[in-house]
């Protein structure tokens, strides 16, 4: 009942109640939150495991510093931006630069396995989803272009607010997703031949 | 209109463009199979992404954030756990060891008191174990 008393309640009664000590509030914004909160962080570092460890210091921190919040700002913005910010801040700290160059991913084979010859296009099909390959190629983006595009297809921003929330400008918001998709197009390309051979 | 370059169909999926070359693409894009299916590439690709999208387990997600918000008290009732742990193993270790040395005591004890008998003739006993004597 009284959990359904938070579940009704918009963020700005949430994060004023957070900011009084209610655990219970800032539990219901956890709630309503952390999936999209780890999907992004698990984009930006790389790996679930990373992307849950860094969305859990998101939320610790966010507790810490409710205070300071200006309740006239949306709520979840505010978060992914920290999430952004602390993933960064971790991949720097561990001095990883899993941002590998566009050149290198250009020159790279592509990650996505060759079907064996002994399959047809229908049983390669059906041994491989079509969404395992295009999610596999997602994740062999370096960091800075899969963020890009994520920001705009799942989280839906406009050009403008990615450049805002990355501190970018619009032309290199607008790059960069060109330039996502023209790595996924030809990574897919053949995956895509196939389908057509085969419908 | 010439066929939309890949820029302008991103754009275009992205809803980034001016309205009058929406109205142009959407009209070329009804008469061009090529770049329909261009479009269409560019769409899979999105939807793709889209899925990629996970459901994680946000309840035990929860439930980690606040234990390191907050650490119940089961934590701080742990230690005064293992300290009544230590006392009362320290206590029994004290008893046991009393015990011990009250039976080495008594064993001590009967041990003279035979001793005592076998050398003296016993004229009588009373309570409380004494034992009233004469010289054999």
């Amino acid at each position: 009942m009284k959990q359904k008393k938070y579940k009704d309640q918009d963020d700005i009664d949430l994060i004023k109640l957070a900011q009084k000590g209610d655990e219970k509030a800032f539990e219901e914004i956890v709630n309503r939150y952390s999936n999209r909160i780890i999907n992004l962080a698990t984009q930006i570092m790389g790996s679930r495991d990373e992307g849950w460890d860094v969305a859990q210091e998101v939320f610790i921190s966010i507790w810490r510093n409710i205070g300071s919040f200006d309740s006239a700002r949306s709520l979840y913005p505010w978060i992914r931006r920290i999430t952004i910010n602390a993933c960064y801040e971790e991949l720097r700290k561990r001095g990883k630069s899993k941002e590998t160059s566009l050149d290198d991913v250009e020159d790279d084979e592509p990650s996505i396995d060759v079907p064996d010859e002994t399959y047809s296009p229908e049983d390669t099909f059906d041994r491989i989803e079509l969404k395992e390959v295009i999610e596999k190629a997602l994740g062999s983006l370096p960091e800075h272009y899969r963020t890009t595009l994520w920001l705009r297809v799942v989280e839906n921003l406009t050009y403008e607010e990615i450049a805002e929330t990355l501190n970018i400008n619009i032309g290199t918001v607008k790059s960069r997703i060109n330039i996502s998709r023209k790595l996924m197009r030809d990574r897919l390309k053949y995956y895509l031949e196939v389908k057509d051979e085969s419908s | 209109m010439n066929h939309p370059s890949f820029e302008e169909l991103s754009s275009f999926i992205d809803r980034e463009l001016p309205d009058w070359k929406v109205k142009e693409i959407k009209e070329h894009i009804d008469v061009c199979p090529s770049c329909k299916e261009r479009l269409e590439v560019l769409l899979l690709i999105d939807q793709g992404v889209r899925e990629a999208y996970k459901e994680f387990d946000t309840q035990t997600f929860a439930v980690e954030v606040l234990e390191k918000i907050n650490p119940t008290p089961t934590k701080r009732y742990s230690f005064k756990l293992k300290l009544a742990t230590i006392g009362l193993a320290i206590s029994l270790i004290f008893g046991i060891s009393l015990g011990i040395l009250r039976d080495m005591y008594r064993e001590n004890f009967n041990r003279e008191k035979q001793l005592l008998i076998s050398q003296h003739n016993i004229i009588s006993s009373g309570d409380m174990g004494v034992i009233f004597i004469s010289n054999k």
